[in-house]
């Protein structure tokens, strides 16, 4: 029964292949000719499609900030990185929409060692690093045994100082698969998508106004209360938001 | 007789010096009875001049003028006589008996009171109703009256009091009057419409006769709070001339100028609050009917070069009394104070005009700059509703310049040594490829996969050692090796036979061949032609022991036999296992003799 499902979702999977790259020439085509709404519309229908690429966000991303939305296409930059957090067009496009929100926020400083770690889970995500784990354990397992039968007294040192490298970067890279992997799940970022959004300090329409946001400002989502989100800013400041002046990234 | 003159001058002196010291400090009123409409005089008149006079709390009355004081000193005939008083004129404000209660004084570092005087206050007099008296007839003759044009504005609605003094044609005012008290506004906005003094003058009609009026002055006010508010009224000291009904030698009427305090009424203003309903949330209080427009001098221009935003309301309201709608612009372009300018007059229907604030902007990176539609509400009282005003959005187009603060590349050429600032980011292009992978993607890391990749060579270990040590160990039992290649040969040969185990012709035949092509393998010589003692003695030859050649023949005996008779399976399967032992004896014994 399960086969069949895999089967089945594989066989679905590249039917939609076929029906999604045509939307995806079409939204070049109409992008090369001005008409920034109508490419949207077929690259939307790609995402319909449950496909998606960081090409696919980036180009989203640059449809919506030419007709200057600077919500969507901060989000849809954002969405593009969060697939590929190396890829320098995007980087660039996203400072382009950044400059043209409203609000500026200063993050709070970062330590030397939050700073590794950002860079580290930049490079790699948890898939990643669990590859490597995988990779190391076998080249650990491989210098073991030819560490133990190996005869000479030389080649068994170095085979040995090898195996222990290999099980030191396992560890690491284990250790980290680990701790980015429960930081993706407490990470939840969104876009305000609304052009003015009153921050309040309670989740009630009548509570008092903490301060204010505007379109495309990146927050986090600390907590949900039914049409009301509790955010927090890079600067640390928080609040209770209309869960529709949002979208999660 | 030394003694009466000593005491004679004792009396004169003591006299004298007593008539002296006669300090007389008194209290008079006017009058003892008055009417509630009348006013009473109380003067404190003493004799000689004092300090830290304290008049009384006058309970029941209104201070309506003092305290004047006077003074007075004269001699006559050589005498002195010296008074000091002090005036104040009230007004009782119950009726009934009123007591006014006592003054002190200090003279001479002594305290002297005046007695307590009781009035007694009566039910209105009438003022005589005299065509001749002139003071009645300048009552009856001018007038001061507020009008105002609204009594029941909206909160910060423009309402005009204009006051007008009415003048009949009986009497004249001549000369100037004087304001003595000039309303304050305290709840409203006010401005004055000036008249520069020049009072023309308007026919009218006030209370269905002629009257000539003039508009003593016009007051724009603008209420800044809701419910009941009081304008407080104009008092006007007016001099009017008054005919009276004797000539003079030419035949002319004497007039007699009469000074009268004239004041327009207090008037009530209700003003009503602004509605909730449908009040939009960027209401600021802006009250009347307004135009709105957002306007920038250029829209394509290179980084840090100035631009200017203009917000501007036009039209008539409380345009004074609101702020302009802010405009809110990216934080990457550094925006300055807005120059405020108000071209504004106050007219009679209320101020109009234009209000308008200037931004400098200067945009610092490259990019296109959205500055999103600015909104402006104000409620009209005319409709009694609410509009929003919505501004076009404007782009601005920064052309030239860098993308943000960290990616300026400078780079200091040698012979100018002048920093040349590269701006090498550009907007990117769409990318072409699609790249296109399903969104819902499953994990590696944690999934059952990952887990048995992870694991699984390290399980492997042990094994690997394990498998090892047994290698090493088979390594080392020879006999052991011989006797298991020998069994892995019989079986290799036997094969066929086991094969085909289910059906007795077919094994039996493969048996036999199996048995032959041993030999034949083994001793390098055909055996299918030999006859059974010939194979024996081949193999007793090779000194194969004699028992295991019976039972090489005995089981070729009972492949022949077999093939013509009916056997059970029970049979075929203990000749199959004969036929292995024998084999691995066999080759046992062949290998041990020729070492």
């Amino acid at each position: 029964m399960k086969h069949l499902l895999y089967i089945l979702t594989f066989l679905i999977t590249s039917l939609s292949f076929g029906q999604s790259e045509p939307l995806f020439e079409q939204g070049k085509e109409r992008y090369k000719e001005g008409k920034y709404q109508y490419a949207i519309n077929s690259w939307m229908k790609v995402l319909d499609n449950d496909e998606h690429s960081a090409n696919l966000y980036f180009n989203l991303g640059n449809a919506h900030y030419k007709l200057n939305n600077v919500g969507p296409s901060i989000f849809y930059y954002e969405k593009a990185l969060q697939l590929d957090p190396l890829d320098n067009d995007i980087k660039t496009n996203l400072a382009f929409a950044e400059n043209a929100r409203i609000d500026s926020i200063e993050p709070l400083p970062k330590t030397i060692f939050t700073k590794w770690y950002t860079m580290l889970s930049g490079v790699l995500g948890f898939n990643g690093w669990a590859t490597l784990a995988v990779i190391f354990s076998m080249l650990f397992v491989l210098l073991f045994l030819l560490y133990y039968f190996s005869a000479t007294e030389r080649k068994k040192r170095l085979l040995f100082v090898g195996s222990l490298l290999s099980v030191l970067v396992l560890v690491v890279s284990l250790a980290l698969a680990f701790q980015i992997q429960t930081d993706v799940g407490k990470d939840k970022p969104a876009i305000i998508f609304a052009e003015s959004s009153e921050v309040k300090s309670e989740p009630n329409m009548g509570s008092e106004v903490s301060f204010k946001l505007h379109e495309g400002t990146k927050v986090q989502i600390i907590e949900n209360d039914d049409s009301w989100v509790r955010i927090q800013l890079i600067d640390g400041k928080d609040g209770w938001i209309p869960a529709s002046d949002l979208k999660a990234l | 007789m030394k003694l009466k003159y000593f005491i004679y001058t004792i009396i004169f002196l003591l006299g004298t010096s007593a008539v002296h010291a006669q300090v007389q400090f008194d209290a008079k009123v006017s009058k003892k009875k008055l009417g509630i409409n009348e006013r009473l005089r109380v003067d404190f008149e003493m004799n000689q001049d004092g300090d830290n006079f304290n008049p009384p709390d006058f309970n029941g009355f209104r201070v309506v003028g003092g305290p004047n004081q006077s003074v007075s000193n004269s001699w006559i005939n050589g005498k002195r006589s010296y008074s000091k008083t002090y005036s104040y004129f009230l007004s009782p404000q119950s009726r009934g008996k009123l007591n006014i209660g006592q003054a002190s004084i200090e003279i001479e570092g002594e305290t002297y009171k005046t007695s307590p005087i009781q009035v007694e206050i009566t039910a209105a007099v009438t003022v005589p109703k005299d065509g001749n008296n002139a003071e009645y007839v300048a009552s009856e003759n001018v007038h001061l009256v507020a009008e105002v044009s609204n009594a029941n504005p909206y909160l910060n609605e423009a309402i005009t009091v204009v006051y007008k003094m009415y003048v009949s044609h009986d009497v004249s005012i001549t000369s100037n009057w004087r304001e003595i008290d000039t309303p304050k506004y305290a709840d409203f906005w006010s401005q004055n419409i000036d008249n520069q003094g020049n009072f023309k003058i308007y026919e009218g009609e006030y209370n269905g006769e002629d009257y000539r009026y003039v508009i003593l002055r016009t007051t724009v006010l603008y209420p800044q709070k809701t419910g009941k508010l009081d304008i407080e009224p104009l008092t006007l000291d007016v001099p009017i001339d008054v005919p009276g009904n004797r000539r003079d030698l030419f035949g002319r009427r004497l007039t007699t100028r009469v000074n009268k305090t004239i004041s327009a009424g207090n008037r009530k203003i209700d003003v009503k609050p602004i509605p909730l309903d449908g009040r939009p949330d960027n209401f600021t209080g802006a009250v009347g009917d307004f135009k709105f427009s957002v306007s920038t001098n250029k829209n394509t221009l290179d980084a840090n070069e100035a631009f200017e935003l203009k917000t501007t309301v036009s039209g008539t309201g409380n345009l004074k009394l609101f702020d302009l709608p802010s405009a809110k612009l990216p934080s990457t372009l550094e925006v300055y104070e807005p120059e405020h300018i108000e071209s504004v007059q106050t007219k009679r229907t209320g101020m109009i005009g234009t209000i308008s604030e200037t931004y400098t902007v200067v945009p610092q990176f490259k990019g296109n700059y959205p500055i999103r539609p600015i909104t402006f509400s104000f409620f009209n009282p005319k409709t009694e509703t609410f509009s929003t005003l919505s501004s076009e959005e404007i782009i601005i187009n920064v052309e030239n310049g860098p993308v943000s603060a960290q990616k300026e590349v400078t780079t200091v050429t040698g012979d100018s040594k002048q920093a040349i600032t590269q701006f090498k980011e550009q907007f990117k292009y769409i990318k072409l490829t699609s790249d296109l992978e399903p969104i819902a993607q499953t994990t590696f890391f944690k999934s059952t996969l990952f887990w048995s990749l992870l694991g699984g060579p390290i399980l492997l270990i042990p094994l690997f050692i394990i498998g090892g040590k047994k290698r090493r160990q088979r390594l080392a039992d020879v006999e052991g090796n011989r006797l298991r290649k020998a069994d892995k040969l019989a079986r290799k040969y036997l094969s066929e036979a086991k094969k085909n185990m289910g059906s007795q012709g077919v094994f039996y035949e493969a048996l036999e061949r199996a048995l032959h092509n041993y030999l034949k393998a083994k001793l390098n010589i055909e055996t299918s032609e030999f006859s059974k003692e010939g194979i024996s003695g081949l193999l007793i030859e090779k000194s194969v022991h004699t028992d295991k050649v019976t039972d090489f023949v005995s089981l070729l005996k009972s492949c022949e036999f077999a093939r013509y008779t009916p056997t059970s399976d029970v049979t075929i399967q203990s000749d199959y296992n004969k036929a292995v032992e024998v084999i691995t004896a066999i080759d046992k014994q062949i290998h041990q003799a020729s070492y």
